[in-house]
């Protein structure tokens, strides 16, 4: 199967003066279709992996290569574009736009692409419904409850027919009911559009492939088991 | 290009109270940035016009107290000095006039009427009769003919500086709307004031009128060393009122300062608020930024509040204006009723203005779009 995402040898390194590496030559590839939880303890680098992963964050030194293409040397617009048509996001807090109704909100990232056919409001129209929003298309998003607005930035990152969502900690401000929905939204987009997920997550561990970070390297348990994903040091599981 | 529109727009909407107030802000500076440059404008055409109603420009006298080649030195100024709009060359005399048994002093004026049109426009100040042609008729100002009960038509005596009574004929009445002015000047033809005071066929002084009066000194020092070395002395109407003019001078400035102050800081509100706007709005900007708007067209979404705010502040500062203006000339009046100042409408200044406000204004819109280039969507999302 194709890869969606490629990290080949990154490395993480924050500060200048005082120098801290998070993470050590990683190596990891994202199949396309693939659910893949995100493990590790808190300050671990979950979040600075999937930044990397997303193009938000650039590594310190190694490759990303997102749907066959290499971000290395990317401009800012192109990486802009990149991450709009490839990349859906999805985080702890909505980050709905409350200027917009739940309706625009969706639309949002196809409108950045100035795409504004009829197909992607049906389309806009289609997600809603699934995700059980349908009615309030007109809502303001701030007169949602969490879960709803958290359903609505799920929306929001299908919208472009990514071939990936990054997802950190989305269930991190539900309850678990909410967060059992939210998990279940996704195997269902998973299954029904073939969108690979990668999903930081503290509490559940989804089925499929887990990939779990620790000192800065990773480990990967698939229907295998454990096995060590970085080429560096062995992993201490 | 449409997206940063819509959302900028949306943006302004969700800060109401905000948007409106800065609009207000914009509306007032400009409107009185423009109204105090226009009433300073309307001041100096007043005090100037005053002044200049009776004043010539330029004035040239003969060290030896009359021009006798007068003809000569007027066609070479005419030819020489492109600036020049009037010549007029006049014999001024002081003499009284005869009321029952009283006198009262004049000044008997002789002029070449068509040389004057320029400089004091008689013609157009005659309000009854018709300006002197033939030798001893006379022009009398409305207030003194008021006083001697005369009008056209009518004869008066003239007592010269040598104690000779001259009879003059009335042909005209005319009014400068200088009472001063209007109850001194008798006005007639050369040859008239010229048998009057025995002058032969001199004159006293060459007057001059030029193109832009507050050249008068430049223009004056420039005729005085062209034609030096004979017996000229030259005055222009500043040095004569050099009080007037460095005060209109001074209320230039000053209004020029006060102007450029009320444009700053409206220019200052504008780029506080939409920095402001930029920390506001940092989430939505940042997640903008994550699902792929550009940082161009991310600071365009500032560039077009700006915009935004400017046009619509602008609109509303031209209603202000006409509100202004109106109020001026209806409530600040004189005791007769007229405004104290005539201010005109100077569109080219009003557009001047306004063009200056905007483009300085949009392009201070720089600085929170360069603010809202650097903001870096993982900052964001880690802050929430
Ligand atoms: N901008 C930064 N500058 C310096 N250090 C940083 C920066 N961002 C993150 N770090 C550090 O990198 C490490 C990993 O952070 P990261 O946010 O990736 O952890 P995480 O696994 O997502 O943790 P959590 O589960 O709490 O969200 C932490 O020790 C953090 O202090
Ligand atoms: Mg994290």
């Amino acid at each position: 199967m194709p890869n969606v995402i490629e990290l080949k040898n990154v490395n993480k390194i924050y500060g200048t003066r005082v120098k801290s590496q998070i993470l050590y030559d990683i190596n990891l590839e994202i199949e396309e279709n693939s659910i893949n939880s995100v493990v590790g303890a808190s300050g671990s680098g979950k979040t600075t992996l999937l930044n990397i992963m997303g193009t938000l964050d650039r590594p310190t030194s190694g490759e990303v290569i997102i749907d066959g293409s290499n971000t290395k040397n990317m401009a800012q617009h192109k990486l802009a574009k990149l991450r709009n048509q490839a990349i859906g996001f999805i985080f702890q807090f909505h980050f709905l736009l409350q200027e917009f109704n739940v309706f625009d909100n969706v639309l949002m990232p196809s409108k950045i692409q100035r795409n504004n056919r009829t197909e992607v409001k049906e389309r806009a129209n289609r997600l809603l419904d699934m995700l059980g929003l349908y009615k309030y298309r007109q809502y303001n998003v701030l007169d949602l409850s969490g879960g709803q607005q958290q359903r609505v930035a799920i929306a929001r990152s299908l919208i472009n027919n990514p071939k990936i969502i990054l997802a950190d900690e989305p269930t991190g401000n539900l309850d678990l009911h909410s967060s059992e929905d939210v998990y279940n939204i996704f195997k269902q987009v998973n299954k029904e559009y073939g969108v690979a997920f990668v999903i930081v997550t503290h509490d559940k561990q989804l089925a499929g492939r887990v990939i779990k970070i620790q000192d800065g390297l990773l480990a990967s348990r698939s229907a295998r088991g454990w096995e060590g994903a970085s080429s560096g040091r062995s992993p201490g599981v | 290009m449409l997206l940063p529109l819509k959302i900028a727009w949306r943006f302004l909407l969700d800060k109401k109270l905000q948007t409106i107030l800065v609009i207000l802000g914009i509306a007032i500076g400009v409107s009185v940035q423009i109204f105090i440059g226009l009433v300073s404008q309307g001041l100096e055409k007043t005090l100037v016009n005053k002044i200049l109603a009776y004043n010539p420009h330029i004035t040239m006298y003969s060290k030896s107290g009359g021009f006798s080649d007068w003809e000569k030195e007027a066609d070479r100024i005419r030819s020489d000095f492109p600036e020049v709009e009037a010549v007029s060359p006049n014999v001024n005399s002081q003499a009284w006039i005869k009321l029952g048994k009283m006198t009262i002093p004049i000044l008997v004026r002789g002029f070449n009427i068509t040389d004057t049109e320029r400089l004091y426009n008689i013609t157009a100040a005659i309000y009854e009769g018709s300006s002197p042609v033939n030798d001893n008729e006379i022009l009398l100002g409305k207030e003194l003919a008021e006083r001697l009960d005369v009008k056209v038509g009518d004869e008066v005596s003239i007592l010269t500086l040598g104690r000779q009574t001259v009879t003059m004929k009335i042909v005209g009445l005319y009014d400068f709307g200088v009472t001063k002015i209007n109850k001194a000047w008798v006005i007639t033809n050369l040859t008239t004031a010229q048998n009057f005071i025995g002058f032969g066929d001199k004159v006293t002084e060459i007057e001059l009128a030029i193109n832009d009066p507050f050249q008068a000194d430049v223009v004056s020092d420039q005729i005085s060393s062209a034609l030096s070395g004979e017996e000229l002395a030259l005055s222009n109407w500043k040095d004569q009122n050099q009080l007037m003019v460095s005060a209109i001078a001074g209320q230039k400035i000053v209004t020029l300062v006060i102007q450029f102050f009320i444009m700053l800081a409206t220019i200052i509100s504008i780029v506080n608020i939409l920095t402001i706007n930029v920390f506001q709005k940092s989430k939505q900007v940042g997640i903008l930024k994550a699902m792929g708007l550009t940082d161009f067209s991310a600071s365009l979404v500032f560039f077009y509040q700006a915009l935004l705010l400017s046009l619509v502040g602008i609109a509303l500062s031209l209603g202000f204006l006409v509100g202004f203006l109106r109020g001026f000339n209806r409530y600040i009046v004189t005791a007769q009723g007229s405004p104290v100042v005539n201010v005109t409408v100077d569109y080219r200044f009003i557009a001047l203005s306004i063009l200056i406000f905007f483009v300085v204004s949009m392009a201070t819109a720089i600085f929170p779009a360069l603010r809202c280039i650097k903001l870096n969507p993982i900052e964001v999302i880690k802050n929430a």
